[in-house]
This record gives C-alpha cells, structure tokens and sequence, in this order.
C-alpha cells in the first residue's frame, strides 16, 4: 500500500538507504582507531642516536645502554610496583611499573651535548633561545616549561637563573 | 506487486536492525561504556560478554529498595570547613628564602581575599593534585631541582623545593611542600614517613602529613595519594572522582591504614 505506484522511486531510495546503513556501521566500528594520533611514536634520542619511545617498555633501551652510572628504584607511589631510574651520567631514563613492563615516563637530559628534538638547544641554553624554537604556547609551575604534544606527552625545560638546566621528554601518568 | 512491496519493506526493516546492531558494536570501542554495559547487562541475568559466563536469572526480582537512613544523626558532624575557618592561625615561614618565596608565590597566584581559611587550604591542595606531576625522579635526585646547598639544607626543605621548582615529585615531595605551605598558611602541620598498604599486599613506603587543630586532634592531608585514588576512580569510570579522601580527616580514622615510622622535626 504504502509503496502502490512508486516500487521503482522506492526501490532506489531503499538501495540508497542500505548503502548509507552500511556504511554508517562501518564508520561505528572504526571510532576504536579513529584517535590514532595518540598512538603516535613520541621519542627522546639520547648518545646521538639511541632512539627511546615514551610510554614504552624500557627493556630493549636498556638492555641497549647497557649498565647505567648509577641505578635506584623505589615502590611506587603510584602503581603497584617498582618506579625504577637509570642514570647514564648524561641523561636518566626514569620508568614506572605496569604489569610485568617498566615503561619509559621520563627521559631527562642533564649534560650539554645531546639536542632536544629540532633545535639547536641543549643545557645552558637561555630561555629566550627556547622561546624562540618553542615559541609562548608553555605551561608553566615553577622554573619548568612544558610544551605539550597531546594531553599527556610533552617536551620540557628546567630553566634556572636563564639557563637551561635540565630537558627532556615526558609523560604525565596520571592521566 | 504487493508480494514485492512486502518484500522491500522487510529489507527496511533488515537495514535498519543491521544499523543498530553496528551502532551497538562501535560503543564497544570506548572501554567505558562497555563496562557500564556489561555490568547493567548481567544485572539483568543475561550474559555477562565479558567473562561470556550464562548469569542465571533470579526467580523473585528484588521489590525492596535499599535501606535508607531517616533521622538526623544524633552527634553534630564537624567538618573540615568549620574546623579549618575557626583555626587560630600563627603564619610561620621555614626560613629558607629559596622556598618562602616559592610558598609565598603560589599562595598569592592560588588564593583569592574573599575566600575563607577553609577555602584557602582547599584551593593550595587541589591545585597540588590538578597541577602537580607524579615523578620518582625527584626523589632519586633530591635538591636537584633547588638552588639551595643541599649540604646545608634539610632533606624536607629540599623534597619541597624541588617540588614547587619543577611542578613534578612522588609522595616525600608532595607531602613537604604541602606541610610549608600549611604553616606559612598559620597551620600546625608536620611530616611524617613510613607505610601503607600496597595495592600487590603488603606494605610500601609513604610519606604524609597531619595538622593538630585547636581542638587537640591530629589531621592528615596526603595530597599524593588523593591524586592518586583520584586518578584510579577515574581509571574505574568515575565521573566526578574524589579527591578529598585524605584531606583533613582525623588520623584516628586512619590509624588502620598509615604506619608512622620517622616523625621529621624540620
């Protein structure tokens, strides 16, 4: 009754309407990987070219560095495990434990040598020199500047009496 | 023709049921709704998709609702507004210039003159927990962030320079730089370090602090684990988590829980 002397108007508009449909649903099951931004390789490089991916089990990098200059871990305040630091003289890798994994959190520079990611600032570097790469769009507590990635990754600079005098690359856990 | 016509109207009606089957699989994507669903699911006594275990249906559904309180307690409850607002306050600074002037700094940036001592303590605490960074690499680097001699300086004094220098610190950080500001704020406040329980069992490190109040009780404030609870509720699906589990409660409530091993006199 309802489709009496339109069948061929009506069946276009229901092959259309499937085809809408079914494309619908499938756009529904790919939202799971639709923010695959936040998956994104975000990497501190340490010695030139040791590449160490925050967020990510730190076995492999450590296994790479070999024995750090000095090493201390502590029960985490946080989670249920070790909080572990490795300190390789020039930079300190500092993980927080999940499961099993010791994942990377922090990867702080604290000699003047390696670079923080394009630029040429390393330690002793002036704020200005930051402000100039990095620009005004920091967070700032204290002394450190935080130029933040996504909600939780970011690149910072502790900066004291105008010098640069630690940087690295971070996440904020507790989100 | 009216053969055909029922046909294509049960192709809608299939297209359609396809569309909100889809619809229901893409919530699973987000790991919250699921779990709310899930859990509403097999309240019902269906199947639990998670654990794909059969929950059988109860043969009575429950017809009572939950016992609810319905008179007024019999004891006046005294909270940490009244406490903390009627406080006599004695400011006393720590006397390390390196830190007042990062205490006295963030209590000008955080406190407003129309807000009351209550108010005051409240607004320094959650801007610690919102602003604050958990990090185990300022306790393996105590003072590294401070410009104070470390030789001459107190490890607390140095916990909670570090702190409000590099906006980052586990428990010692937090817990010092919280009791700086609790005295500079005219509060009796004093650190204390030694266990709690473990997620895993057993006990692990902690550090906290507590405030005796004029009416003689000791209060504690732990603003590392109120980030942190705050956060696992979050993890958990809470919308609006808490985050004043430890904050002015009476020790005594918690004497269970916290296991004080070094009383600190600076």
């Amino acid at each position: 009754m309802i489709f009496k002397g339109e069948s061929g108007k009506m069946k276009r508009i229901i092959c259309v309407l499937c085809v809408m449909m079914m494309c619908l649903t499938g756009c529904g099951g790919e939202n799971g990987s639709s923010s695959g931004n936040k998956n994104d390789a975000f990497k501190a490089v340490v010695k030139g070219n040791i590449e160490i991916e925050l967020g990510k089990s730190a076995a492999k990098v450590i296994e790479t560095l070999g024995e750090p200059d000095k090493y201390e871990e502590a029960a985490s305040c946080y989670f249920d495990g070790m909080d572990k630091v490795y300190n390789y003289g020039s930079f300190e890798i500092r993980t927080y434990p999940d499961g099993d994994n010791d994942m990377v959190q922090d990867v702080c520079i604290m000699k003047p040598g390696d670079k923080a990611a394009g630029s040429d600032i390393t330690v002793g570097s002036s704020l200005d020199d930051v402000l100039s790469v990095y620009g005004d769009k920091y967070t700032l507590v204290g002394k450190m500047y935080k130029y933040y990635y996504d909600e939780v990754k970011y690149t910072y600079f502790f900066i004291m009496d105008d010098a640069v005098k630690y940087f690295g690359y971070g996440i904020d856990v507790k989100n | 023709m009216r053969k055909h016509n029922i046909i294509l109207g049960l192709m809608l009606v299939a297209s359609v049921a396809m569309f909100l089957c889809g619809c229901g699989n893409s919530s699973a994507d987000t790991g919250r709704t699921y779990a709310h669903a899930t859990k509403s699911t097999t309240a019902l006594g269906q199947v639990n998709t998670t654990e794909n275990v059969v929950i059988q249906n109860p043969t009575v559904l429950p017809t009572v609702p939950p016992e609810v309180p319905t008179e007024e307690p019999t004891q006046p409850y005294v909270g940490p507004w009244t406490l903390l607002s009627q406080e006599t306050l004695t400011p006393t600074p720590s006397g390390y210039p390196e830190l007042d002037t990062l205490v006295n700094d963030l209590i000008a940036k955080v406190v407003t003159d129309d807000m009351n001592n209550y108010q005051k303590v409240w607004a320094l605490y959650e801007w610690m927990i919102d602003n604050i960074s958990y990090s185990r690499g300022m306790d393996a680097n105590t003072g590294a962030y401070s410009s104070s001699d470390p030789n001459t300086t107190p490890k607390e004094v140095l916990w909670a320079t570090d702190l409000l220098n590099a906006g980052q610190g586990c428990c010692y950080n937090y817990s010092a730089a919280f009791m700086y500001i609790m005295r500079a704020l005219g509060y009796d406040a004093h650190l204390i370090s030694g266990s709690v329980p473990k997620y895993g069992g057993g006990k692990t490190p902690h550090c906290w602090l507590y405030v005796i109040l004029d009416n003689g009780q000791q209060y504690t404030f732990d603003p590392d684990l109120d980030m942190n609870y705050y956060t696992r509720e979050l993890g958990e699906g809470a919308e609006n988590p808490a985050k004043d589990r430890f904050f002015c409660a009476p020790i005594a409530t918690y004497e269970y829980f916290y296991t004080p091993e070094t009383y600190h006199t600076n």
